[in-house]
């Protein structure tokens, strides 16, 4: 089985390994001399009776025996598959791409959708829609390990969610090497704030908010004096990475946090599109388009200084 | 937990009515279906950062998974 998320080299065997069975390992079979794997070995038919071994001259396909991966004669000369420099090119497209299985076009980008409520440690009910962390943290993971891979989009429409969580995906985020970008559309609500800021630039549709509020009292915790000095720590987590995320000041998220009179139920600040980008919250008001452009400029120059992936 | 949320909490933690949903992994991919019989479910997220992942007919949204063996 592949890890999550598939973004596995395209070696895709889809057949299974048809080399090995009907040849009996005492079968005579032409050994080539040189390493050089560019042909095909040929397989012998299964011996009915023991005959002189087909001997194939070098690149014809034995008629009735169809084309096969390449696989290291017995005996053969061991560490030439994969040797790098030998055999490549056509021996490697056979290896690689199988003998059926058409590679599907494959992005250099990736995309990394948070949505819904940013689910931790207590899997919520099932009317939420949330995004897991146990999904997210590997694919991230992936992204930074996979060399094909050259950055990241990440789209946010969140109403926010465990603070643990969010704050565990926005610290992998913007401790990955590879470029990386946000897009909030919609809403980027409460921890989807610190989400948003962490990633190497950040984009905000003209339409979409973002909410700055205090961290409440949710009910699960229970309410002793201890309570609220966690919670301003909590809060402190968070403010502190978003400070030193983005272009915004400490006064300044403070100040949106606890603002009085914008909201109904609560204290604090909805953002709007351009107002994040005013404040020092957001780099850019944009969209699909300037996203991606943007990844593909931060891919080029990350790779025009000759860093490696 | 703390919920950092612009979600009322009552509304996150309310429970209706059980429903199920599974992960199964079809062509690779992590897919979340909601069972529709015992060897059935429908598509209901793919979850993939891949964006090529999402234009596989098979697994849009909505169709039809096998939950044993991997799917069409």
């Amino acid at each position: 089985m592949k890890p999550t998320p598939d973004i596995a080299p395209t070696v895709r065997p889809v057949e299974p390994d048809i080399t090995t069975p009907g040849v009996p390992p005492g079968t005579p079979q032409p050994v080539p001399v040189t390493p050089a794997p560019v042909t095909p070995v040929p397989v012998a038919p299964p011996p009915v009776t023991p005959i002189t071994p087909v001997t194939p001259a070098p690149g014809t396909p034995v008629p009735g025996v169809p084309r096969v991966r390449e696989t290291p004669p017995p005996g053969g000369t061991p560490g030439a598959e994969g040797a790098p420099g030998a055999g490549e090119g056509t021996a490697a497209n056979v290896r690689e791409l199988g003998v059926t299985d058409v590679p599907r076009m494959r992005s250099d980008i990736h995309c990394l959708t948070i949505v819904g409520q940013v689910e931790g440690h207590i899997i919520l009910p099932a009317q939420n829609k949330t995004t897991k962390y146990e999904h997210i943290i590997p694919q991230i993971v992936a992204v930074e390990e996979n060399p094909d891979i050259k950055g990241l989009l990440v789209v946010l429409n969140t109403v926010g969610g465990d603070v643990e969580a969010g704050l565990a995906i926005a610290e992998l985020l913007s401790s990955m090497s590879k470029p990386s970008v946000s897009l909030v559309l919609g809403g980027g609500h409460s921890i989807g704030v610190p989400i948003a800021v962490s990633t190497s630039y950040s984009f905000i549709a003209e339409t979409a908010t973002m909410t700055i509020h205090p961290i409440r009292l949710t009910g699960l915790v229970i309410g002793v004096p201890q309570t609220y000095e966690y919670l301003d720590k909590m809060q402190d987590r968070v403010v502190k990475f978003v400070v030193s995320n983005s272009k915004i000041t400490e006064e300044k998220f403070r100040e949106l946090m606890f603002r009085t009179g914008e909201l109904a139920r609560d204290i604090g600040t909805i953002l709007v599109g351009r107002d994040a980008v005013n404040v020092g919250l957001i780099d850019e008001v944009g969209g699909i388009s300037e996203a991606v452009a943007k990844v593909r400029q931060m891919a080029s120059e990350r790779e025009g200084v000759g860093l490696r992936h | 937990m703390i919920l950092y949320t612009v979600m009322p909490v009552e509304e996150v933690m309310q429970q209706e009515g059980k429903r199920q949903i599974l992960e199964v992994r079809v062509k690779g991919r992590i897919i979340q279906v909601e069972p529709v019989s015992p060897t059935e479910g429908r598509v209901l997220r793919v979850i993939s950062t891949d964006p090529q992942d999402f234009l596989d007919p098979g697994i849009q949204p909505g169709s039809l998974v096998s939950l044993w063996g991997g799917g069409p």
